[in-house]
């Protein structure tokens, strides 16, 4: 139905619809696909997340033992929807996540001028640090939205968190425009707010939901392009749940590499932190949670387990979860300023 | 690499295809001269969709609903009418709830269509039908200026074309607006107040030309009679230094506003038609051009958003911008005699 919809207001679609011997596929289904896919041969007991963020809907794909949930949401979108965005949440709620100090007159434009273009990418820094205020928004918004279709019984730290996920995979125009691959991760790490431990893979070619369309006529393919190297490891990302007072350590840990040297970093609560591990790396990571901190092994404890290398290594997201940023908007966008720079975000 | 083109143009063919959403009537003949206000097809559809779930209401299987059913694909049923009765000593009886025509049955349900709405599709501009495209519309071909908008409320009127913009930053405001202006099309600036809106539809006028409206009026703006058509975008922008030039100096021209919604799809636009006689058809404005040095360029994002400028080269590779992204870039000499780099992707071309 969705192509025949598409092909009465896109010229051309018949055509590929015709060259593709018609197995054209939305967007959304083919990255479904892919993810339940993903879902089998993974078979952990934690879900597997795709996001895509892009200018016509975010869509969220999970997959889980049992189960896979897909949701489209066109509301959410970041192209022309972006004006009706101000009917699911407030300027203020927007701007909670910029960096810089943005009046809401001057993002209420944004966002209609950006209907206008969605082509459109954000040259200055003001544009992107609104492009990137939007994003996590949206993309807030629509893992809330989500979440309400995720099985009952699925691995879970606290009912009001996000479950835990290994891997997440991400994709769309607002990941992709991000000039850093720290960027990227800050805004997933914002706005999903995993928990527990992770890897976070970012699809910057948009290729998941051509290998979900490829899948059907080739079923090598898929496996051949994940392993290829074609996706990036943003890195393994470890985000205790635990309460505390900011500046209070919540973890240890140790990071053992393949030729024996090890590094150490202690996360306080509030802060981010990095290991350098670099793509085609292992090591072994040893996790000493401190409070009661939750990593997905239970309350206060730790463990060892082996991890792979990314872009920005092993990261510890200690800021809590949900994510409470500070009231006093001076303070909050400091702060973010410093997580950004952490991550290389600049 | 390809950009769109926004079309400020002076002189050019505008060739445009006018179709019902649905199947209908088309009025107009081939090679019939129309004005903006004449309707050229006309559709009916119905105002609501009715499901009647014949399986549930009798509480009977769908199976069992099927052959209980008595209407068929094309009744016009009375409201009340008995469409299936159970079985028993006291049947349950499903009913219309009002009148309509049977669309589709199976599944042990019946979908009904209720009401009429009729649609009147206007040439938008004037001209002359040059294809009829059955039981859809018409194309219509005009010669004259072409400015499109960014914004539009939906509706198409003429009139006179009065300029009230001493600058490209003119703002209308209520007190610009007298009786005097009864009956034009108004080259208008931004606004920014609801009353200025309202003072023009009590006019009344035929049409508003603004450069850039205020977010929070464009609900008003879409409840308005007459057509606005928004040159540049929303919040305070002045109007770009082309469409200013062309509409300012068509002053006393009649012009046709066709405020029509962007639609990307189908490749809608608002815009504002002025008429001129032609001795002979000038070629039809392209579509999309080839970024190339020397073409005049408007910029859609900051820096510079909306400014006109021409291309003084394009640069090699993949350009780090002040955000730190890093994408095929261009560097532009603006009208205020200032050079900056933007993204091929936030030009269109102008012309």
């Amino acid at each position: 139905m969705v192509v025949n919809i598409r092909k009465r207001q896109i010229k051309g679609v018949d055509a590929l619809d015709l060259w593709s011997g018609g197995h054209i596929l939305p967007t959304a289904y083919a990255m479904g696909r892919m993810v339940r896919f993903l879902a089998k041969v993974y078979g952990s007991q934690k879900g597997i997340l795709s996001v895509d963020l892009g200018a016509s809907a975010a869509v969220i794909a999970a997959g889980f033992k049992d189960k896979s949930t897909l949701k489209v949401l066109p509301q959410f979108g970041l192209g022309e929807n972006l004006s009706s965005l101000t009917g699911h949440t407030t300027l203020e709620d927007i701007l909670r996540w910029s960096s810089l100090d943005i009046s809401s007159g001057v993002l209420r434009d944004y966002l209609y001028h950006k209907s206008l273009y969605p082509s459109a990418i954000p040259a200055t820094k003001e544009d992107l640090a609104i492009a990137q205020a939007v994003a996590r928004q949206a993309l807030y918004l629509a893992m809330q939205s989500a979440r309400r279709d995720f099985p009952q019984h699925i691995a879970r730290i606290k009912p009001n968190l996000t479950p835990l996920f290994e891997p997440i995979l991400a994709g769309g125009g607002a990941l992709s425009d991000a000039s850093r691959p720290g960027q990227s991760l800050l805004l997933l790490l914002d706005s999903i707010q995993p928990v527990g431990i992770t890897t976070v893979i970012l699809d910057q070619n948009n290729l998941l939901p051509l290998l979900g369309a490829a899948a059907s006529q080739n079923n090598i393919l898929p496996v051949q392009v994940l392993e290829s190297g074609a996706f990036l490891s943003v890195g393994t990302v470890v985000s205790p749940v635990v309460s505390s007072k900011y500046g209070t350590s919540i973890l240890r840990a140790k990071l053992i590499y393949e030729n024996g040297v090890e590094a150490k970093v202690e996360l306080k609560y509030g802060s981010l932190e990095t290991l350098p591990l670099a793509i085609g790396e292992t090591g072994k990571l040893s996790i000493q949670c401190l409070h009661g901190a939750d990593i997905g092994f239970g309350p206060g404890r730790g463990g060892t387990i082996p991890v792979s290398g990314g872009a920005l290594g092993v990261v510890f997201d200690g800021r809590g979860r949900p994510l409470d940023l500070p009231g006093d908007p001076v303070r909050r966008r400091e702060l973010i300023k410093k997580w950004n720079w952490t991550l290389g975000g600049g | 690499m390809q950009a769109p083109v926004h079309h400020v143009v002076g002189l050019t063919s505008i060739i445009r295809e006018r179709l019902l959403p649905i199947s209908g009537t088309v009025n107009a003949r081939l090679q019939q001269k129309v004005s903006p206000n004449d309707v050229v097809a006309e559709t009916r559809w119905a105002r609501e969709h009715v499901l009647l779930d014949v399986a549930q209401l009798l509480k009977v299987s769908p199976e069992a609903a099927e052959r209980l059913i008595k209407c068929k694909v094309g009744d016009e049923i009375p409201a009340s009418s008995e469409i299936a009765i159970g079985k028993g000593i006291f049947p349950r009886v499903a009913r219309t709830p009002r009148d309509g025509r049977v669309v589709a049955v199976g599944g042990g349900q019946v979908l009904m269509e209720a009401g009429e709405s009729k649609m009147e599709l206007r040439a938008g501009i004037p001209g002359t039908v040059i294809q009829i495209i059955p039981n859809r519309g018409v194309v219509i071909q005009t010669a004259g200026a072409l400015v499109q908008g960014v914004w539009g409320n939906g509706r198409i009127d003429s009139g006179l074309l009065v300029n009230l913009m001493e600058t490209p930053e003119t703002v209308l405001t209520v007190g610009r607006l007298d009786v005097s202006l009864r009956g034009s099309v108004i080259l208008a600036g931004m606004v920014k107040d609801e009353e200025t809106l309202q003072a023009a539809a009590d006019l009344p006028v035929r049409g508003l030309i603004l450069s850039s409206i205020f977010p929070s009026l464009l609900s008003k703006a879409r409840e308005m009679r007459y057509p606005i058509l928004v040159t540049d975008g929303f919040g305070s922008l002045p109007m770009n230094s082309a469409a200013y030039k062309l509409l300012s100096t068509s002053a006393k021209r009649e012009v046709t506003v066709n405020a029509e919604v962007l639609d990307r799809y189908s490749g809608a636009r608002p815009e504002v038609i002025i008429p001129l006689p032609i001795s002979s058809d000038p070629a039809p404005p392209n579509d999309v051009e080839t970024l190339i040095p020397g073409l005049t360029v408007r910029m859609r994002r900051p820096p510079a958003m909306g400014m006109i400028g021409s291309i003084v080269a394009i640069k090699p590779g993949l350009t780090t911008l002040a955000s730190g992204l890093r994408a095929p870039a261009a560097e532009i000499k603006l009208e205020n005699g200032d050079t900056v780099i933007a993204p091929l992707v936030n030009l269109e071309v102008v012309g």
